[in-house]
This record gives structure tokens, sequence and C-alpha cells, in this order.
């Protein structure tokens, strides 16, 4: 009853016509683009100077993918072929175009800005061929670099080893050349305190001494013959036993030297063989002094090397080590080149005129204008009706009069909807799901801003501002979701809103289900999740300026019945008959 | 059994008009009539009886549910797209105490005795002004509401209808209906009331019975003296200048008791100073004249 009381309201109303013719035009306006932009044909223009494999490549996967691919000699020619609506994009190769890290020339896509709908939507499929194709490039660019980087890795690891190794080595060869080293100067290779010269000496002394006591004994054992004889000679009287003794004490002590002078013999030639020997001996020692001293220098030599051997080595190894952190966290350089192995560049060309739109955004922009504007205005319409006035008087609970009016918005937009979408499942030929995952996000983008439609509606005073709100929210909407202008085009701080802008979520997944034939919402999870809480917000804020505003609105419908300025009336006829008094009183 | 009561009702609009010191209570079947020049602040009760005002001072108690209230704007209040059928349809449906059966008797016996069954399917927005009347006052009396408020009911009426509006109103007051209408017409509020509010400038001048009002009323005359010439007329003046005589043009008026001193001073001064009149009009003084009257004895009491 109530819906039926607001569809009446409405359609009886001479704005809400308006509006609906609008919405009508708006429809037509679509279908017409629709059949005229003829998106099943898609003309690309294409200026190569230099072919390369990549281009080739690039080309005949294009051609592959069903578009019509038109060469120009010139580029000049090409971005003409764009203006002059002869085709859709045109394409810049740049000379040798490949896919290596030194390579930074850019491919440039020539569009026309005032066709951006359709331009984007062709844009998207060309990129989507790109994107295959970079996609293949990207997977061997990623599986060379891992294998590269696998090898370095190992080659690393066993570096660092046999540095480990080399190290060890060095270190226990620096501690046997310091053993060495200390056992080389532990060697005494000084002359023996022996003196050989005075050993010789004093043998030769002693051989002389010895022939001279020889010879001295030889003159004792005659001398002590003569005495004996001459002992006996004499006469004297002497022991018998003292020349016996001195007999025999000549004797054998002629004998020992007797005897000793063979020794002695021995031991002169000896002591001449010992000083050869020794005078051999001594200039051996000079050798080996000098060879010690040479010896102590190459271990210096040597201990100053593995010294400097050990400091490179620890230099070598922190290096390694450093080297190998390093690879862990090892950053890509060329992580533009992997991801996007192609550089593009998006060129606008603005001459044209001509006027094409795609279908997400077109029904989208039906979708939200008409629930704004048609929720809008039905809380306008019911508010400042009288009617209006008895539905406060109403035990109905607020609730009951908000959700109607959504309620009635909603079939108003879903009945513009369904004709809209019923068009395009026949001209796409969509499945059933397809259609019913539209439907789906129809009815949420006509709730969420048939939200907004009521807020607007509430915070209005007339139907002429709430419709310019509708139309400027719908037009900011648009504005700052790249529909109108290109990304490029907004101001950097705004950039960063289209990805909150509830109107592009809702044409991104628009675009997935009419343009991709999305029928799951894997993809769409968290654009719902968002769009949810986003109707939550707006419920709560409608909600709330439609209980407060519609006290305030009903006490202003009283306050327009009251006749003008009674009051003033009895107070001028107070003024009036006050001076009639005072006149009289003059008087 | 008290179905309402008012308790010193004091409301502010932001723009200075205020009601100050409302106070009154009616019992069951009783039938209050709310007088007062227009502005003087009858439908701001109104509107805080009906509860479309809550930030006013004071108290009132309301005997009844809310759901049996029924209510006749001073401008017609419906929705001007839907047809008669369909406002009266919709308000029934909405007031919470919809039975169809009840609906579509009330709905045959206001239609008919209010001469609306022609226009049943035309929008309202192409009614005449009468007829947006009699379409209010059907939407007020729809559900078979306990009490009925009705805010001018038949300003904008022609004598037939206007009598025809009060024999419907006799005939609720019948059935046990509790009344409140507000009117800026003495007689009209006179043949059915038996309690009476008399408002000015948003205070109460008088509460009571309806007959203890209209015997006051009835015991006040105006005199209305038409003079021949000037002269006369200044004469006239110059002897009643600080009296209550109001002088106008060629005329001067008093509002007077039955046997008030004055008028008798008048006369035979007249008679006296050989003081042609050209006429002598003694009527019923109107409201506004009855107001002014007793504003001037509160300032004289000031």
């Amino acid at each position: 009853m109530i819906i039926r009381k607001n569809l009446s309201i409405f359609f009886r109303n001479k704005s809400s016509s308006i509006i609906m013719v609008l919405g009508t035009f708006l429809i037509l306006f679509a279908l017409v683009s629709f059949f005229s932009e003829d998106s099943q044909v898609v003309h690309v223009s294409y200026f190569l100077n230099q072919s390369s494999e990549t281009s080739e490549a690039i080309i005949s996967l294009l051609a592959d993918s069903g578009f019509i691919l038109h060469e120009f000699p010139t580029e000049e020619g090409c971005v003409s072929s764009v203006s002059e609506g002869k085709s859709k994009i045109c394409l810049s190769f740049p000379d040798n175009l490949e896919i290596s890290e030194d390579y930074n020339e850019s491919l440039f896509f020539y569009i026309d800005t005032s066709r951006i709908n359709v331009v984007y939507y062709i844009l998207d499929q060309v990129m989507s061929e790109f994107s295959e194709y970079s996609s293949r490039q990207r997977h061997r660019l990623i599986g060379d670099m891992l294998l590269a980087i696998d090898n370095v890795s190992g080659m690393l690891d066993e570096a660092e080893a046999q540095l480990r190794e080399v190290s060890k080595d060095l270190e226990s060869a620096q501690e046997s050349l310091l053993d060495l080293q200390s056992e080389l100067s532990g060697i005494d290779v000084s002359y023996p305190n022996l003196n050989a010269l005075n050993f010789s000496q004093s043998a030769s002394s002693l051989i002389t001494r010895f022939r001279q006591a020889s010879s001295n004994s030889n003159k004792f054992r005659r001398l002590s013959q003569g005495l004996i004889s001459a002992m006996e000679d004499c006469g004297c009287d002497v022991n018998q036993s003292y020349r016996d003794t001195l007999n025999q004490t000549s004797v054998s002590h002629f004998e020992v030297l007797n005897n000793s002078d063979s020794l002695i013999k021995s031991l002169s030639a000896n002591v001449n063989s010992f000083t050869k020997f020794y005078s051999d001996s001594t200039k051996s020692f000079d050798d080996i002094e000098k060879m010690k001293k040479s010896v102590s220098s190459d271990i210096k030599g040597l201990l100053d090397l593995v010294d400097d051997a050990l400091t490179e080595i620890s230099l070598v190894s922190k290096a390694l080590k450093d080297s190998n952190a390093e690879f862990e966290r090892l950053e890509i350089r060329k992580a533009e080149k992997i991801l996007e192995p192609i550089s593009t560049s998006i060129v606008p060309v603005t001459e044209s005129s001509k006027l094409g739109i795609a279908i997400p955004s077109v029904f989208l922009i039906l979708l939200a204008s008409s629930s704004l504007l048609f929720s809008s205005s039905l809380v306008i319409f019911n508010r400042d009706s009288r009617g209006g006035l008895r539905e406060t008087l109403s035990h109905k609970p607020r609730l009951f009069f908000y959700f109607s009016i959504l309620a009635s918005s909603l079939i108003l937009v879903i009945g513009q909807a369904l004709v809209f979408m019923l068009v395009v499942v026949i001209l796409l030929s969509l499945s059933l799901n397809v259609f019913l995952m539209l439907a789906f996000v129809s009815a949420c983008s006509a709730i969420l801003f048939s939200f907004g439609g009521i807020l607007i509606g509430n915070i209005s005073d007339s139907k002429e501002m709430a419709f310019f709100f509708s139309i400027v929210v719908t037009l900011i909407l648009l504005v700052l979701s790249g529909e109108i202008l290109p990304v490029e085009f907004i101001a950097e701080p705004f950039q960063s809103l289209i990805v909150y802008n509830p109107y592009e979520v809702l044409r991104a997944s628009l675009h997935r289900i009419i343009i991709h034939g999305a029928t799951g919402f894997d993809e769409m999870l968290f654009d719902f999740a968002y769009i949810g809480i986003l109707a939550a917000v707006l419920l709560f804020l409608s909600f709330f300026s439609f209980s407060t505003f519609r006290k305030l609105r009903t006490s202003r419908l009283y306050k327009k019945e009251r006749k003008p300025a009674p009051k003033k009336t009895v107070k001028e006829g107070k003024a009036v008959r006050k001076r009639a008094v005072k006149d009289k009183r003059k008087k | 059994m008290t179905i309402l009561q008012v308790k010193n009702l004091s409301f502010r609009y932001r723009k200075g008009f205020s009601i100050d010191g409302i106070s009154f209570s009616l019992k069951k079947k009783d039938f209050l009539g709310i007088l007062g020049v227009s502005g003087s602040g009858k439908t701001t009760i109104i509107r805080a009886v009906a509860g479309l005002v809550t930030d006013f001072s004071g108290r009132i108690f309301l005997g009844f549910e809310r759901e049996k209230l029924g209510i006749s704007f001073q401008q017609p209040s419906f929705f001007d797209e839907l047809t008669v059928k369909d406002n009266l349809a919709y308000f029934s449906r909405i007031s919470g105490r919809h039975n169809r059966n009840i609906f579509e008797k009330n709905y045959a016996f206001l239609i008919d005795f209010l001469e609306l069954r022609r226009f049943e399917k035309r929008p309202a927005e192409k009614l005449s002004g009468g007829m947006k009347r009699r379409l209010d006052i059907a939407i007020a009396l729809i559900n078979q509401p306990e009490f009925v408020i009705l805010d001018e009911p038949v300003g904008e009426l022609d004598p037939i209808l206007r009598k025809k509006i009060f024999v419907l109103i006799d005939i609720l007051a019948k059935r046990g209906c509790t009344f409140m209408i507000t009117s800026h017409i003495l007689y009209d509020l006179e043949r059915v009331c038996n309690k009476l509010l008399v408002v000015n400038d948003g205070k109460q001048m008088f509460f009571g019975d309806s007959s203890e009002f209209m015997d006051k009323v009835k015991q006040t005359f105006k005199t209305k003296i038409a003079f021949s010439s000037a002269e006369d007329l200044n004469k006239m003046k110059a002897a009643f200048k600080d009296s209550r005589l109001v002088f106008s043009a060629n005329t001067a008026t008093m509002i007077h008791k039955k046997d008030n001193m004055q008028i008798k001073e008048l006369f035979y001064f007249l008679e006296k100073e050989s003081i042609k009149v050209s006429e002598v009009r003694v009527s019923q003084p109107s409201l506004e004249d009855i107001f002014v009257k007793m504003v001037s004895n509160e300032e004289r009491k000031e």
C-alpha cells in the first residue's frame, strides 16, 4: 500500500517525469552507443619502423586475437587514423623492441580521450594480449634469474668452504713456520768454546815437551847411568839401594818416555789431522751461519706472506659472508623489466568527437544516477506533501516509512535496470549465471546509491536542491573513477581516492561479469565486503537524517499553515489604539 | 473520566511568538471549542496535544490511546497525487487501527454523507477547496476515533456544507466521541460546544462552560451611531474624550453591557444637545470586538 502510494506520488509528479525521461534517454543513449560502436570488429593501427622478434610476436598475437590491424608507414599517419575515427588505438612500436635490461624504449598507445570508455575497453583487450606475452617473458626471465641465483649461491658456498680450508692450511703453515723460526733461532752455530788453535799449539808444546822430556829422560838415563857408574867408580860409599832405585827409575822412566814417544807421534799426527779438520769445519760453520740467516730471512718472508694471505683470506671471507647475506635478501634489480617486460605509454589523441560508451560504465551510471535521483525525490515528495504530516502522527515506526521509500526507489531503479540488463544479456548472449550475477551486483549498487539518495533527500531543502546534489554526487563519483578523465589526468592527491570510490569498485565488478563472464565471488569478495561496510554506514547516516529532518520539516509544514503575521496585526491594532488615545489626549 | 488534561502549557517559537500558561481539562464526551482570532495560538495548542510539538513546558495528560486520535488540520493534509479513496485507505492503514470491515462501513458512510462519492477516483489535487476540506475531515474520522481534533473545520465551507459538517459532528458526539474544535467564529462553536477555551495572543482568556461565556457575550452590545455632520461629531468627541467611545470618520461606536451608564449618558447628551444622528445600530459584538474589550479591560487593570 505504502509502496503503491510512493509510486503514485512519484509518477504523478512533474519533476519525477523529467527524471524518468532523463533515465529513459540514458538507456536509449546507451543502446544507440552500443550498436553504433560495432565493438565486435576492432581496428587497431600500428607503426613499426624497425621490426624485431618481439614486435613481430606482439603483432601476430594481436592478429590472432581477432583485431584488424593496419600498418602505417609513419607515426603521424597512425595517430591520424585514431583522430579520424578509422581505428580505436594506434600502437607505435619503438625500433628493435626487445626484452632486455638495457632496453628502455616504450611502446606508445595513441588513444582518443573523447571515446575513453570504448578505448579503455579495447585497451584492456589489447593489454590482456600483451599481458599474456609479457607473462611468458616474465616467466622466462624469472626462471633465468632464479637459475642464475641458484648457481651463484652454490658457487659462493663452495668458495666459502674452500676458503675456509685454505685459511686453515695457512694457519697451520703459519704455526709451522713460527715453530721452525723458533727452532732455527735456537740453533747455535757459533764456534765452539774450545780454541782449536790453542789446542794445536798446546799439543805441539806438549809434544815438544814430551820430546824434550824424552830427550831429558834420555839425558837423565844417561846421566843416571853416568851417575851410577860414576858412583861405582868413585867408590863412594853409596848405598846400593839408591843406585838400584836410580837405575831402575831411569830405566823405567826412559821406557815410559820411550813408550810415550810413539804416543806423542801419534798425538802429533792426530793433532795435525784435527787441526786440518777443524779448519775445514770452521769454514762449514760459516756456511751454516750464512744458511741459517738466509733460512731465517726466508721464514720471516714466508710468515709475512702467510700473514698477508691470512689477512686477505679474512677479507675475502668477510666479503663472501656479506655476499651470501646480501644474496639471501637479494633484490631483483631489474624488477620492472620482469614485471613489465614491455614498457608502455598511453598518449591521448583529442581531436575526435564521436562519443562511445562501454556497457558496464553506462549501466552503472544509470544505476547510480537513477538510485540517487529516485530515492532523494521520493524523500522530498513525501516530506513536502501535507500527507507526510499525517504520516508523522501514525504509530508505524519511522523505519517502516524509511524502508518503504527505499523499496519504492529500488522498484523504480530495478525496473529501469532490468530493461537494460535484458538487452545486454540478449545482445551478448550471456548465460543465466552471468545474468544472476549481474542482477545481484545491480541490486547491491541500487541499494547503496539509494541509501545515498535518501541521505541527499533529507539534507536538501527542495526538489531542485536534491536534484542538483544527486547530479553533483554522480559527477564526483564519475570523475574520481577515471571514466571521464583518465587516472593520469586526475590531481595526484585524488588519485588514491579512486581505489575507495564505490562507483569504481562496482564498475570493476560489472566489468568482470559482463566482459569476462565472471560468475563467482572469489575475485570480488573484498570489493563486496567494502561495499557492504559502506552501505551500512550510509544506512545509518540516511536513517539518522530521515528521523531528525522529518521532525524539523514537520514543524516547518505547520509554520506554513499559519496565516501571515497575525501577531503583528494584533500589535498594530494595539499601536493604532494607543496612538488614537494619545491623539485624543492631545486634542 | 478525564480524557485530556493540560497544565500550564507554554511553548515559544523561534521567531518569538509563544503560548503561555494554558490550562484546561476535558472529560469523555466533552466538546471543547477553542476560540481565538487568527494567530492567537489555537493551532499550537492542538499541535502540542497531537504530539507534533514536544519541546513545550507544562504537562499534557492523554486519557486515550494515540491511535484513537483523529485530526483534521487547518490546511487539508493528504497526498494530492492519490485519489480520494486511496487517501482514505492509506491513512486508515497506517493509523494502527485498521480493520477492513470497519473501514468499508465508515468509508461508505463518510463518502456518502460528505458527498464525495462522485469524486472517489479523482486525484485529490483535482478537488475543489471545499471537497478537500471534506476529504480531510473524512480522513480524520475514517477509523472511528475516540478523540477528534478539528482545526477550523468549516472555515472555507459554504453555509450548507458547514451545517452538514456540524450535523456529522453531532452524530459522532452522540456516539461518545470527545471533540476539540478551533474556530474564530463564536456562533459556530456556540451550537455544539459545552466547554470553551478562549485564547488571545498566546494567553488563556477564558476556560469554562460555554454557556457561562455565552451569557457574558449575550449581555454585551455594540452600539454604533452615525452622525450627519462633522460639527456634531466633534461635539461628541469633545464631550466623551475619556470614554470607551471609539470614533471613526463619522461614527462613534461603543461596546457595553445591557445597563451601562455611559450609554445612557450618551443618549441623554444627544437629546440635550439636539445632535442629529443618521443611524443608530445596536447589535451583538463580533468575537474580535469582545477580544478588544477584554484586552482593554486587562490593560486598564494593569
